[in-house]
């Protein structure tokens, strides 16, 4: 899966600190997060496209080989 | 939007206060038990040993924010590959060993069947605990 957090959280001019505050967890998790190396729960998903105010599709996508 | 107000330490501080809470209480332990078992004062070692892991688990269940989602999600993890290593382990050698000893090849040490013994105990606890988690999902 691949995200696009990186680039919604810098269009906020927000440190990933900020961002993990934002939504209840480590920055560490925000980090992991951006480097494609954790795929957060939909749960954690859902607040953040909640919070960038855009939907879950604009920040995660599957890769091609992951579509069914 | 304000992410914290002034007197809100805010969660990452909360979570680092609670996580070095944790590790100091668990430090505190470790160092209390031997200093006073060291001291030949065995009894009073292991009280002051209890109070500190105690003080940690309350800390750690207290806390809202000393694990997140990725922390839980390490967690399951690292559990599965214990398990597998163990399990691997524990499939392997016990039988072989087993079959040494009754062989008169390979005199086991006691050490080895008590490594053994554990892995096993811990393969019972892991079958309790899924069958009730089963239960209960």
């Amino acid at each position: 899966m691949r995200n696009h957090v990186r680039e919604y959280r810098t269009d906020a001019d927000m440190s990933q600190a900020d961002l993990a505050a934002a939504v209840d967890v480590s920055r560490q998790t925000i980090n992991s997060i951006e480097r494609d190396r954790y795929d957060p729960s939909l749960e954690l998903a859902l607040k953040l496209a909640a919070y960038f105010d855009c939907l879950v599709e604009d920040l995660f996508e599957l890769e091609a080989d992951e579509a069914a | 939007m304000s992410l914290t107000s002034t007197d809100d330490p805010g969660p990452l501080a909360e979570r680092r206060r609670d996580r070095r809470l944790f590790g100091g209480l668990i430090a505190a332990a470790m160092f209390a038990f031997f200093t006073l078992d060291l001291m030949g004062r065995p009894i009073v070692a292991v009280a002051a040993y209890w109070t500190f892991v105690a003080g940690a688990i309350v800390v750690l269940y207290r806390s809202d924010v000393i694990m997140d989602e990725r922390d839980a999600a390490l967690e399951r993890i690292t559990s599965h590959r214990t398990i597998q290593v163990i399990g691997g382990g524990l499939l392997v050698l016990a039988p072989g060993i087993d079959a040494l000893a009754e062989a008169n090849v390979y005199d086991v040490p006691p050490l080895v069947d008590g490594v053994l013994f554990g892995w096993g105990a811990v393969f019972v606890v892991w079958g309790l605990a899924y069958g009730v988690t089963r239960l209960r999902r």
